[in-house]
C-alpha cells in the first residue's frame, strides 16, 4: 500500500508545525523522514496514522482518502519511540491484543491468535520471553515487542516514530539492522522518524528531509548526499558528518 | 550470616524507633481493649456482641459503610479522571473542594447534611413529596457515609491516572481498539489497583465514622443505630467491658477488610503475573 500527502498543514495555536507538505511512499518501499527536532517530522507521521488530524490538506492509502478516518480505523502499525507498551500485559497478550480487539465476527480463533503471536515473537526473537511483563525486559526487548504488536494487526504500512531513539547505541546499531532486513524480507511500506542522519542512510531506500515544517529534499540517501537542494540540507549533513 | 550491608546506614535504629512507635500508639491500647473485653469473662462478651440491637447496629455500620464506599468507588474514579484529565475554569477550586470531607469536622457535616435533608431542608422538602425520608433513615447514614468518604477514593486514583501516559491509549487506537475497549482493556486494569485502595480506605473511614452520623441518623435502634454509638451509649451506662467487646468486633472486622482488600491486590498482581 502507498502513503500520499497532499498540501497537509498543521498548526498548534499560532505555532504554524507543518506548512502545506506534500510527499509519497511507494508501495514496498522504507523511507525515512529526517529532521531536526520541532522540524514538524513527528507530527507528520502522526497525522498520517490517524493520531492527529491536519486543518489542511488529505492523507491517501493507496488511493483511498482517509483524512477524515480515526487512527483505529486507519489501523496503521504504529511504533512509539518510548515503546506505549500495556503494562499490566504480558509480552504474549501484548502482541495479541491488536487481534483480540476484533469484533466477535473478525476476530481469529484462539488458536489461531496464539499461532499467530508465537511465530511473531519468533521472528522478533523473544520467543522464550511470552510470560514476561514489559517491567522485566530491557529497552531493545520492549521495542521489540512493540514491533511484534504492531505487525499483529498485518498492518499495510508501519510508521515508527523515533524507533530507536531511547536504545543505547550499541542495541540500536542491531535492531537497524534486524529492520532492513526484516524489510527485505517482507517488504511493508514503511515509514520511519528520525533526527539520526547516518541512521535514516543506513536504513532508508528514500529519504525525506525535512525543516520548520516544510520539506527541503526528497531523495535516495546518495542523490541527497551528492547533490543538496538547498543550503539548509547542505549545512545539516555537514554538521552529521561532523558530528558522526 | 554477614549482615547486609547499606549505603545509608540505620536499620537497626529506625527499626526501633518504629517498634517503638507503633506500640505506644496502636498496639499496646489496641491490647488494653482486648484485655478490657474480658475482664467481665467470656459469656458477658458473647452476651454483649450478640445481643439483637448491637447486631442490628453492625448491619448499618458494616452493611452501609460498604454500600457507600462501593458508590464512591464509581464516582470517585469519575471525579479523580475529571480533574486529571481535563483543563477548565474552576478545576482548581473542584480540586480544593474533593479535600473538605477530610478538614472538615465531622459533626459539621453532619448538621449540614441534617439541616439540608430534613423535611423541611433544601434538598428534605424537595424529594417529600415523592415519599424520599433522607434524615433519620438509613439513607441519611449512607449519604454521609459517602459525603466522608468521597476524598479516598479520588486522591488515591488521580495521580496514577496523571501517570497513564497518552502513548499507551495511542498505541491501543492505532491497533484497533475502540474507545471503549481502550478504557477496559488498558486503562482499567492500570486504574484498578489504586481504585481497590482507596475503596478499602473510604470503608474504613465510613466503619469508624462517628460525628457526621449521629445526627443524621436519628439513631433509632434496630434502624439507624452505628456500632461505635453503641459503644458510646455502653459507656455512658458504665458497662466498660462491654464497650471494650463491641470495639473488639469492629478491630476484628476492619482487621479482616484490610486483609482482604491486601489479598484482592496481591491476586490482581498475581494474576497479571508481576
Amino acid at each position: 500500500m502507498s502513503i500520499t500527502i497532499k498540501d497537509i498543514s498543521k498548526n498548534f495555536g499560532k505555532f504554524a508545525a507543518l506548512k502545506g507538505v506534500n510527499c509519497e511512499v511507494r508501495t514496498g518501499e522504507l523511507v525515512a523522514l529526517l529532521g531536526p527536532s520541532g522540524s514538524g517530522k513527528t507530527t507528520l507521521l502522526r497525522i498520517i496514522a490517524g493520531l492527529e488530524f491536519a486543518e489542511e490538506g488529505q492523507v491517501f492509502f493507496s488511493g483511498r482518502d482517509v483524512t477524515d478516518h480515526s487512527a483505529y480505523q486507519r489501523k496503521a502499525g504504529f511504533v512509539f519511540q518510548h515503546y506505549a507498551l500495556f503494562q499490566h500485559m504480558n509480552v504474549f497478550e501484548n502482541v495479541a491484543f491488536g487481534l483480540r480487539v476484533r469484533s466477535a465476527r473478525s476476530r481469529p480463533k484462539e488458536s489461531d491468535i496464539r499461532a499467530r503471536v508465537e511465530s511473531l515473537l519468533e521472528t522478533v526473537q523473544l520467543a522464550d520471553y511470552a510470560k514476561r511483563l514489559p517491567s522485566q525486559l530491557s529497552g531493545g526487548q520492549r521495542q521489540r515487542v512493540a514491533f511484534a504488536r504492531a505487525l499483529a494487526i498485518e498492518p499495510e504500512v508501519l510508521l515508527l516514530d523515533e524507533p530507536f531513539g531511547a536504545l543505547d547505541a550499541k542495541v540500536r546499531r542491531e535492531l537497524r539492522t534486524w529492520l532492513r532486513e526484516f524489510h527485505n524480507t517482507v517488504h511493508l511500506t514503511s515509514l520511519f522518524v528520525t533526527h539520526d542522519q547516518e541512521e535514516a542512510f543506513e536504513v532508508a531506500d528514500r529519504v525525506v528531509i525535512i525543516s520548520e515544517g516544510l520539506i527541503q529534499q526528497i531523495g535516495t540517501p546518495s542523490e541527497v548526499r551528492s547533490n543538496p537542494a538547498n543550503t539548509f540540507v547542505e549545512e545539516f549533513l555537514d554538521v552529521a558528518q561532523f558530528t558522526a | 550470616m554477614a549482615a547486609r550491608r547499606h549505603v545509608l546506614p540505620g536499620f537497626g535504629l529506625t527499626l526501633g524507633y518504629t517498634l517503638v512507635y507503633l506500640s505506644i500508639i496502636v498496639l499496646i491500647p489496641l491490647s488494653a481493649l482486648f484485655l478490657k473485653s474480658f475482664s467481665d469473662g467470656w459469656e458477658h462478651v458473647w452476651k454483649t456482641i450478640t445481643e439483637p440491637r448491637v447486631v442490628a447496629s453492625y448491619w448499618v455500620s458494616f452493611g452501609l459503610s460498604f454500600l457507600a464506599a462501593l458508590v464512591n468507588g464509581f464516582f470517585g474514579v469519575i471525579a479523580a479522571w475529571v480533574l486529571a484529565r481535563y483543563r477548565f475554569p474552576g478545576r482548581k477550586l473542584l480540586d480544593a473542594i474533593v479535600d473538605l470531607p477530610f478538614a472538615l469536622p465531622t459533626a459539621v457535616a453532619g448538621i449540614a447534611l441534617t439541616t439540608i435533608y430534613a423535611r423541611n431542608g433544601m434538598i428534605g422538602h424537595v424529594l417529600e413529596p415523592y415519599g424520599i425520608k433522607v434524615a433519620f433513615t438509613q439513607l441519611g447514614v449512607f449519604i454521609a457515609l459517602t459525603f466522608i468518604g468521597l476524598p479516598f477514593v479520588v486522591r488515591t486514583v488521580q495521580p496514577v491516572i496523571q501517570d497513564l501516559s497518552a502513548d499507551v491509549e495511542e498505541a491501543a487506537a492505532t491497533l484497533g481498539a475502540t474507545r471503549w475497549q481502550t478504557f477496559w482493556r488498558v486503562i482499567f486494569p492500570a486504574l484498578l489497583p489504586s481504585i481497590l485502595t482507596g475503596i478499602a480506605l473510604a470503608y474504613g473511614r465510613a466503619v469508624g465514622e462517628f460525628g457526621s452520623v449521629v445526627f443524621i441518623s436519628g439513631n433509632l435502634p434496630f434502624k439507624t443505630e452505628i456500632t461505635p454509638l453503641l459503644i458510646i451509649t455502653k459507656l455512658e451506662q458504665y458497662d466498660y467491658a462491654g464497650a471494650a467487646a463491641l470495639g473488639f468486633v469492629m478491630l476484628v472486622v476492619s482487621f479482616i477488610i484490610l486483609l482482604v482488600s491486601n489479598g484482592l491486590q496481591a491476586w490482581d498482581q498475581k494474576r497479571r503475573g508481576v
